[in-house]
Protein backbone atom coordinates (compact mmCIF):
# COMPACT_ATOMS: atom_id res chain seq x y z
CA UNK A 1 0.00 0.00 0.00
CA UNK A 2 1.81 3.44 -1.45
CA UNK A 3 0.86 6.65 -0.13
CA UNK A 4 -0.35 6.90 -3.69
CA UNK A 5 -2.73 4.28 -3.15
CA UNK A 6 -3.78 6.11 0.33
CA UNK A 7 -4.62 9.34 -1.39
CA UNK A 8 -6.59 7.73 -3.95
CA UNK A 9 -8.85 5.77 -1.27
CA UNK A 10 -9.42 8.72 0.64
CA UNK A 11 -10.30 10.49 -2.78
CA UNK A 12 -12.64 7.73 -3.86
CA UNK A 13 -14.34 7.60 -0.48
CA UNK A 14 -15.34 10.92 -0.82
CA UNK A 15 -16.82 10.40 -3.89
CA UNK A 16 -18.27 7.49 -2.54
CA UNK A 17 -20.03 9.90 0.24
CA UNK A 18 -21.60 11.90 -2.10
CA UNK A 19 -23.45 8.89 -3.91
CA UNK A 20 -20.87 7.77 -6.18
CA UNK A 21 -21.54 4.11 -6.47
CA UNK A 22 -18.51 3.37 -9.00
CA UNK A 23 -15.88 5.12 -6.86
CA UNK A 24 -17.14 3.16 -3.75
CA UNK A 25 -16.98 -0.02 -5.66
CA UNK A 26 -13.62 0.68 -6.79
CA UNK A 27 -12.50 1.93 -3.35
CA UNK A 28 -13.81 -1.39 -1.87
CA UNK A 29 -12.12 -3.92 -4.37
CA UNK A 30 -8.89 -1.83 -3.42
CA UNK A 31 -9.05 -2.01 0.06
CA UNK A 32 -10.01 -5.83 -0.17
CA UNK A 33 -6.92 -7.20 0.20
CA UNK A 34 -6.25 -4.39 2.90
CA UNK A 35 -8.94 -5.83 5.23
CA UNK A 36 -8.05 -9.29 4.13
CA UNK A 37 -4.30 -9.15 5.47
CA UNK A 38 -5.48 -7.31 9.23
CA UNK A 39 -8.50 -10.24 9.46
CA UNK A 40 -6.19 -13.05 8.41
CA UNK A 41 -3.10 -11.28 10.89
CA UNK A 42 -5.18 -12.16 13.58
CA UNK A 43 -7.61 -14.81 12.67
CA UNK A 44 -6.27 -17.85 11.40
CA UNK A 45 -9.26 -20.33 10.05
CA UNK A 46 -9.37 -19.44 6.76
CA UNK A 47 -13.14 -19.65 6.25
CA UNK A 48 -14.00 -17.77 9.32
CA UNK A 49 -11.84 -14.88 8.40
CA UNK A 50 -13.83 -14.23 5.25
CA UNK A 51 -16.79 -14.37 7.20
CA UNK A 52 -14.97 -11.40 9.50
CA UNK A 53 -14.17 -9.90 6.31
CA UNK A 54 -17.84 -9.17 5.30
CA UNK A 55 -18.44 -7.76 8.44
CA UNK A 56 -15.91 -5.26 8.07
CA UNK A 57 -16.91 -4.57 4.66
CA UNK A 58 -20.69 -4.08 5.56
CA UNK A 59 -19.51 -1.72 8.79
CA UNK A 60 -17.64 0.73 6.31
CA UNK A 61 -21.08 0.89 4.04
CA UNK A 62 -23.05 1.25 7.24
CA UNK A 63 -20.22 4.00 8.74
CA UNK A 64 -19.46 5.54 5.99
CA UNK A 65 -21.00 9.00 6.99
CA UNK A 66 -18.36 8.93 9.27
CA UNK A 67 -15.05 9.06 7.68
CA UNK A 68 -13.61 12.80 7.14
CA UNK A 69 -11.84 13.28 4.09
CA UNK A 70 -9.26 16.25 5.18
CA UNK A 71 -7.74 12.90 7.67
CA UNK A 72 -6.19 9.81 6.07
CA UNK A 73 -8.62 6.96 4.96
CA UNK A 74 -5.89 4.32 6.41
CA UNK A 75 -6.47 4.47 10.25
CA UNK A 76 -10.60 5.04 10.02
CA UNK A 77 -10.40 1.76 7.80
CA UNK A 78 -8.08 -0.02 10.39
CA UNK A 79 -10.31 1.37 13.59
CA UNK A 80 -13.16 -0.15 11.83
CA UNK A 81 -11.39 -3.49 10.72
CA UNK A 82 -9.41 -4.15 14.07
CA UNK A 83 -12.72 -3.31 16.24
CA UNK A 84 -14.98 -5.42 14.21
CA UNK A 85 -12.46 -8.50 14.47
CA UNK A 86 -12.40 -7.99 18.31
CA UNK A 87 -15.93 -7.90 18.45
CA UNK A 88 -16.13 -11.35 16.35
CA UNK A 89 -13.70 -13.14 18.60
CA UNK A 90 -15.17 -12.04 21.62
CA UNK A 91 -18.94 -13.23 20.02
CA UNK A 92 -16.54 -17.01 19.50
CA UNK A 93 -15.20 -16.75 22.92
CA UNK A 94 -18.55 -16.42 24.35
CA UNK A 95 -20.59 -18.76 22.40
CA UNK A 96 -17.34 -21.57 23.14
CA UNK A 97 -17.71 -21.00 26.79
CA UNK A 98 -20.90 -22.32 26.89
CA UNK A 99 -21.04 -25.28 24.11
CA UNK A 100 -20.09 -28.43 25.35
CA UNK A 101 -18.56 -30.73 22.45
CA UNK A 102 -20.53 -34.41 22.19
CA UNK A 103 -19.98 -37.34 20.29
CA UNK A 104 -22.98 -38.57 20.09
CA UNK A 105 -26.90 -36.63 20.55
CA UNK A 106 -28.08 -37.97 23.78
CA UNK A 107 -31.71 -39.58 22.74
CA UNK A 108 -34.28 -37.68 24.31
CA UNK A 109 -36.96 -39.99 23.39
CA UNK A 110 -37.44 -43.48 21.93
CA UNK A 111 -39.29 -42.67 19.39
CA UNK A 112 -37.37 -42.77 15.76
CA UNK A 113 -39.22 -39.11 14.97
CA UNK A 114 -37.63 -37.56 17.55
CA UNK A 115 -34.42 -38.75 16.36
CA UNK A 116 -33.59 -37.62 13.53
CA UNK A 117 -31.04 -35.31 13.19
CA UNK A 118 -30.30 -35.11 9.76
CA UNK A 119 -33.06 -32.67 9.25
CA UNK A 120 -32.49 -30.74 12.24
CA UNK A 121 -34.72 -28.65 14.44
CA UNK A 122 -37.62 -28.86 11.52
CA UNK A 123 -37.57 -32.86 11.14
CA UNK A 124 -39.72 -33.55 13.65
CA UNK A 125 -42.73 -32.66 11.28
CA UNK A 126 -43.45 -34.49 8.30
CA UNK A 127 -41.92 -32.79 5.27
CA UNK A 128 -45.91 -32.38 4.17
CA UNK A 129 -46.74 -30.61 7.68
CA UNK A 130 -44.04 -28.51 7.14
CA UNK A 131 -44.55 -27.52 3.91
CA UNK A 132 -48.70 -26.75 4.63
CA UNK A 133 -47.06 -24.66 7.86
CA UNK A 134 -44.67 -23.17 5.78
CA UNK A 135 -47.09 -21.95 3.17
CA UNK A 136 -49.38 -20.37 6.21
CA UNK A 137 -46.92 -18.05 7.15
CA UNK A 138 -46.20 -14.33 5.98
CA UNK A 139 -44.26 -14.01 3.09
CA UNK A 140 -41.32 -12.39 5.07
CA UNK A 141 -41.34 -14.81 7.68
CA UNK A 142 -41.44 -17.81 4.64
CA UNK A 143 -38.78 -15.71 3.08
CA UNK A 144 -36.52 -15.71 6.26
CA UNK A 145 -37.16 -19.31 7.14
CA UNK A 146 -36.52 -20.76 3.60
CA UNK A 147 -33.25 -19.12 2.95
CA UNK A 148 -31.64 -19.48 6.76
CA UNK A 149 -33.09 -22.60 7.84
CA UNK A 150 -33.75 -25.05 4.58
CA UNK A 151 -31.31 -23.72 2.38
CA UNK A 152 -28.82 -22.74 5.38
CA UNK A 153 -27.88 -19.52 3.74
CA UNK A 154 -25.98 -17.00 6.59
CA UNK A 155 -27.66 -13.97 7.36
CA UNK A 156 -25.34 -12.16 4.93
CA UNK A 157 -26.27 -13.93 1.82
CA UNK A 158 -29.96 -14.47 2.76
CA UNK A 159 -30.34 -10.23 2.76
CA UNK A 160 -28.67 -10.17 -0.26
CA UNK A 161 -30.61 -12.60 -1.84
CA UNK A 162 -33.89 -11.48 -0.37
CA UNK A 163 -33.19 -7.71 -0.08
CA UNK A 164 -33.89 -7.91 3.62
CA UNK A 165 -31.79 -6.22 6.04
CA UNK A 166 -30.08 -8.36 8.48
CA UNK A 167 -31.91 -7.16 11.64
CA UNK A 168 -35.00 -7.58 9.28
CA UNK A 169 -34.65 -11.12 8.83
CA UNK A 170 -33.51 -11.61 12.44
CA UNK A 171 -36.88 -10.56 13.65
CA UNK A 172 -39.05 -12.51 10.52
CA UNK A 173 -36.78 -15.85 11.49
CA UNK A 174 -37.52 -15.48 14.80
CA UNK A 175 -41.50 -14.78 14.59
CA UNK A 176 -41.34 -16.99 11.54
CA UNK A 177 -40.12 -20.40 13.75
CA UNK A 178 -42.50 -19.77 16.74
CA UNK A 179 -45.59 -19.22 14.22
CA UNK A 180 -44.13 -22.53 12.48
CA UNK A 181 -44.13 -24.58 15.99
CA UNK A 182 -47.76 -22.88 16.71
CA UNK A 183 -48.36 -24.04 13.44
CA UNK A 184 -47.03 -27.77 13.77
CA UNK A 185 -48.90 -28.21 17.22
CA UNK A 186 -52.06 -27.51 16.62
CA UNK B 1 -16.26 -16.79 0.54
CA UNK B 2 -15.32 -17.10 -2.68
CA UNK B 3 -13.92 -13.46 -4.77
CA UNK B 4 -17.33 -13.70 -6.63
CA UNK B 5 -19.12 -13.78 -3.55
CA UNK B 6 -17.02 -11.03 -2.36
CA UNK B 7 -17.43 -9.48 -5.66
CA UNK B 8 -21.33 -9.65 -5.91
CA UNK B 9 -21.39 -8.36 -2.09
CA UNK B 10 -19.35 -5.33 -3.27
CA UNK B 11 -21.39 -4.86 -6.33
CA UNK B 12 -25.20 -4.91 -4.14
CA UNK B 13 -23.04 -2.36 -1.56
CA UNK B 14 -22.65 -0.09 -4.34
CA UNK B 15 -25.76 -0.41 -6.55
CA UNK B 16 -27.94 2.46 -5.84
CA UNK B 17 -25.25 4.19 -2.84
CA UNK B 18 -27.07 6.79 -1.54
CA UNK B 19 -25.09 10.08 -0.23
CA UNK B 20 -24.74 10.78 3.28
CA UNK B 21 -24.37 13.32 5.01
CA UNK B 22 -20.76 13.54 6.64
CA UNK B 23 -20.37 14.11 10.44
CA UNK B 24 -18.66 17.16 11.50
CA UNK B 25 -15.43 16.98 13.48
CA UNK B 26 -15.74 16.32 17.13
CA UNK B 27 -14.89 20.19 18.12
CA UNK B 28 -17.91 21.60 15.76
CA UNK B 29 -20.23 18.81 17.08
CA UNK B 30 -18.83 19.85 20.53
CA UNK B 31 -19.52 23.08 20.18
CA UNK B 32 -23.68 22.87 19.09
CA UNK B 33 -23.58 20.23 22.03
CA UNK B 34 -22.50 22.52 24.79
CA UNK B 35 -24.50 25.95 23.20
CA UNK B 36 -27.87 24.25 23.09
CA UNK B 37 -27.55 22.28 26.11
CA UNK B 38 -25.76 24.41 28.76
CA UNK B 39 -28.33 27.55 28.06
CA UNK B 40 -31.20 25.36 28.44
CA UNK B 41 -30.30 22.93 31.47
CA UNK B 42 -29.16 26.52 33.26
CA UNK B 43 -32.58 27.71 32.47
CA UNK B 44 -34.53 24.43 33.58
CA UNK B 45 -32.26 24.16 36.90
CA UNK B 46 -33.17 28.17 37.79
CA UNK B 47 -36.78 27.53 37.15
CA UNK B 48 -37.08 24.39 39.48
CA UNK B 49 -34.74 26.03 42.48
CA UNK B 50 -36.32 29.47 41.70
CA UNK B 51 -35.85 29.88 45.39
CA UNK B 52 -32.17 29.63 44.73
CA UNK B 53 -31.28 32.55 42.41
CA UNK B 54 -29.34 34.60 45.26
CA UNK B 55 -27.70 31.46 46.15
CA UNK B 56 -26.32 30.85 42.45
CA UNK B 57 -25.23 34.61 42.33
CA UNK B 58 -23.41 34.49 45.82
CA UNK B 59 -21.29 31.49 44.65
CA UNK B 60 -20.45 32.56 41.46
CA UNK B 61 -18.81 35.39 43.93
CA UNK B 62 -17.00 32.82 45.68
CA UNK B 63 -13.88 32.22 43.87
CA UNK B 64 -13.49 28.75 45.50
CA UNK B 65 -16.42 27.89 43.95
CA UNK B 66 -15.58 29.05 40.89
CA UNK B 67 -12.49 26.67 40.50
CA UNK B 68 -15.04 23.69 40.86
CA UNK B 69 -17.53 25.04 38.05
CA UNK B 70 -14.62 25.42 36.09
CA UNK B 71 -13.18 21.99 36.61
CA UNK B 72 -16.53 20.21 36.23
CA UNK B 73 -17.06 22.80 32.85
CA UNK B 74 -13.33 21.28 31.69
CA UNK B 75 -14.78 17.60 32.78
CA UNK B 76 -17.79 18.08 30.48
CA UNK B 77 -15.79 19.81 27.60
CA UNK B 78 -13.42 16.89 27.34
CA UNK B 79 -15.29 14.22 28.25
CA UNK B 80 -17.76 15.47 25.63
CA UNK B 81 -14.91 15.66 23.11
CA UNK B 82 -13.27 12.52 23.85
CA UNK B 83 -17.04 10.75 23.17
CA UNK B 84 -17.09 12.43 20.24
CA UNK B 85 -13.87 11.57 19.04
CA UNK B 86 -14.25 7.88 20.10
CA UNK B 87 -17.35 7.48 17.96
CA UNK B 88 -15.06 8.58 15.02
CA UNK B 89 -13.29 6.34 13.44
CA UNK B 90 -9.62 7.09 13.01
CA UNK B 91 -9.54 9.79 15.20
CA UNK B 92 -6.58 10.06 17.94
CA UNK B 93 -7.19 6.38 19.66
CA UNK B 94 -6.08 8.64 23.14
CA UNK B 95 -8.99 11.32 23.65
CA UNK B 96 -9.69 9.56 26.20
CA UNK B 97 -6.86 10.65 28.67
CA UNK B 98 -8.43 14.22 28.12
CA UNK B 99 -10.65 14.60 31.15
CA UNK B 100 -8.63 12.28 33.61
CA UNK B 101 -6.83 15.49 34.76
CA UNK B 102 -10.41 17.87 35.45
CA UNK B 103 -12.28 14.72 36.39
CA UNK B 104 -9.37 14.46 39.14
CA UNK B 105 -9.76 17.71 40.06
CA UNK B 106 -13.71 17.65 40.72
CA UNK B 107 -13.15 14.74 42.63
CA UNK B 108 -11.03 16.27 44.42
CA UNK B 109 -13.00 19.33 45.60
CA UNK B 110 -16.14 17.37 46.23
CA UNK B 111 -13.59 15.12 48.29
CA UNK B 112 -12.63 18.32 50.37
CA UNK B 113 -16.32 19.31 50.40
CA UNK B 114 -17.22 15.66 51.72
CA UNK B 115 -14.72 16.11 54.57
CA UNK B 116 -15.60 19.96 55.74
CA UNK B 117 -19.13 19.03 55.63
CA UNK B 118 -18.33 15.70 57.68
CA UNK B 119 -16.43 17.80 60.51
CA UNK B 120 -19.13 20.42 60.53
CA UNK B 121 -21.98 17.41 60.84
CA UNK B 122 -19.97 15.83 62.79
CA UNK B 123 -20.34 12.18 61.41
CA UNK B 124 -24.11 12.72 60.90
CA UNK B 125 -24.18 12.37 57.07
CA UNK B 126 -26.96 10.50 55.99
CA UNK B 127 -26.24 8.08 52.80
CA UNK B 128 -30.57 7.63 51.88
CA UNK B 129 -32.16 8.47 49.01
CA UNK B 130 -32.73 11.77 48.68
CA UNK B 131 -35.42 12.07 46.79
CA UNK B 132 -35.95 16.21 46.83
CA UNK B 133 -32.69 16.24 44.73
CA UNK B 134 -34.45 14.52 41.85
CA UNK B 135 -36.41 16.83 40.48
CA UNK B 136 -33.12 19.32 40.29
CA UNK B 137 -30.55 16.41 39.16
CA UNK B 138 -33.48 15.95 35.87
CA UNK B 139 -34.23 19.27 35.20
CA UNK B 140 -30.40 20.39 35.05
CA UNK B 141 -28.93 16.66 33.30
CA UNK B 142 -31.97 16.11 31.01
CA UNK B 143 -31.45 17.92 27.87
CA UNK B 144 -27.66 17.54 28.01
CA UNK B 145 -28.07 13.80 28.35
CA UNK B 146 -30.50 13.74 25.51
CA UNK B 147 -29.11 15.59 23.02
CA UNK B 148 -25.53 14.11 23.68
CA UNK B 149 -26.80 10.34 23.22
CA UNK B 150 -28.32 11.59 19.86
CA UNK B 151 -25.17 12.92 18.43
CA UNK B 152 -23.68 9.62 19.39
CA UNK B 153 -25.72 7.47 17.97
CA UNK B 154 -25.12 9.52 14.79
CA UNK B 155 -21.67 7.98 15.05
CA UNK B 156 -19.67 4.80 14.91
CA UNK B 157 -20.26 3.35 17.85
CA UNK B 158 -17.40 0.54 18.23
CA UNK B 159 -15.89 0.28 21.64
CA UNK B 160 -19.37 0.69 23.51
CA UNK B 161 -18.08 0.46 26.54
CA UNK B 162 -15.56 3.25 26.78
CA UNK B 163 -18.03 5.72 24.69
CA UNK B 164 -20.70 4.93 27.31
CA UNK B 165 -18.53 5.99 29.90
CA UNK B 166 -17.38 9.31 28.62
CA UNK B 167 -21.04 10.24 27.40
CA UNK B 168 -22.17 9.38 30.82
CA UNK B 169 -19.36 11.59 32.55
CA UNK B 170 -19.73 14.24 29.81
CA UNK B 171 -23.67 14.41 30.42
CA UNK B 172 -23.42 14.30 34.04
CA UNK B 173 -20.65 16.83 34.30
CA UNK B 174 -22.31 19.40 32.01
CA UNK B 175 -25.73 18.69 34.26
CA UNK B 176 -23.59 19.49 37.46
CA UNK B 177 -22.74 22.75 36.50
CA UNK B 178 -26.24 23.91 37.09
CA UNK B 179 -26.88 21.79 39.72
CA UNK B 180 -23.56 22.91 41.61
CA UNK B 181 -25.12 26.68 40.91
CA UNK B 182 -29.07 26.59 41.85
CA UNK B 183 -29.28 23.13 44.05
CA UNK B 184 -29.38 24.08 47.57
CA UNK B 185 -27.75 20.99 49.49
CA UNK B 186 -24.00 21.20 49.76
CA UNK B 187 -23.31 17.23 49.79
CA UNK B 188 -22.09 17.20 46.65
CA UNK B 189 -20.85 13.34 46.11
CA UNK B 190 -24.20 12.54 46.43
CA UNK B 191 -25.64 14.76 44.56
CA UNK B 192 -23.24 14.06 41.36
CA UNK B 193 -23.68 9.91 42.50
CA UNK B 194 -27.43 11.22 41.84
CA UNK B 195 -26.07 12.93 38.65
CA UNK B 196 -24.49 9.56 37.48
CA UNK B 197 -26.95 7.17 38.31
CA UNK B 198 -29.71 9.20 36.25
CA UNK B 199 -27.45 9.69 33.33
CA UNK B 200 -26.14 5.95 33.22
CA UNK B 201 -30.19 5.24 33.39
CA UNK B 202 -31.26 7.39 30.75
CA UNK B 203 -28.50 5.81 28.37
CA UNK B 204 -28.90 2.44 29.11
CA UNK B 205 -33.35 3.21 28.16
CA UNK B 206 -32.77 5.23 25.30
CA UNK B 207 -30.40 2.48 24.11
CA UNK B 208 -33.14 -0.14 24.80
CA UNK B 209 -35.70 1.88 23.27
CA UNK B 210 -33.69 2.39 19.64
CA UNK B 211 -32.96 -1.55 19.78
CA UNK B 212 -36.96 -1.92 19.94
CA UNK B 213 -37.52 0.44 17.29
CA UNK B 214 -34.75 -0.82 14.96
CA UNK B 215 -36.97 -4.28 15.42
CA UNK B 216 -39.50 -2.86 14.88
CA UNK B 217 -38.86 -1.19 11.23
CA UNK B 218 -37.56 -3.98 10.55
Amino acid sequence: MTAEDKEQWAGLMAQAQDGDGDAYARLLTAVLPKVRQIVRHRISDVQFAEDVVQEVLLSVHANRHTYDPSLPFAPWLYTIATRRVADQLRKIYRNRSREILVDEYPETFTGEGTNDYEEGALAYATSDTLKKALAQLPKGQRTAVELLKLRDMSLKEAAIESSMSVPALKVAMHRGLKALQKLIDT
Amino acid sequence: MSNTEMDKLISALAVDLAPVQRLRPPAVRLAVWVFFALPISLLLGALVESQNIQLAADRLQDPRMLVELIAILATALSAGYAALCCVQPGRSRFAWTLPIVPFLTWLALIGESCWTLWQNVGGQISFAPHWVCVPAVISTGAVPTVLIVMMIRRGAVLNAPLTVMLTTLAASALGAVGLRLFHQPDAVALVFMWQLIATFMFFVISGLAAAYMQNRAA
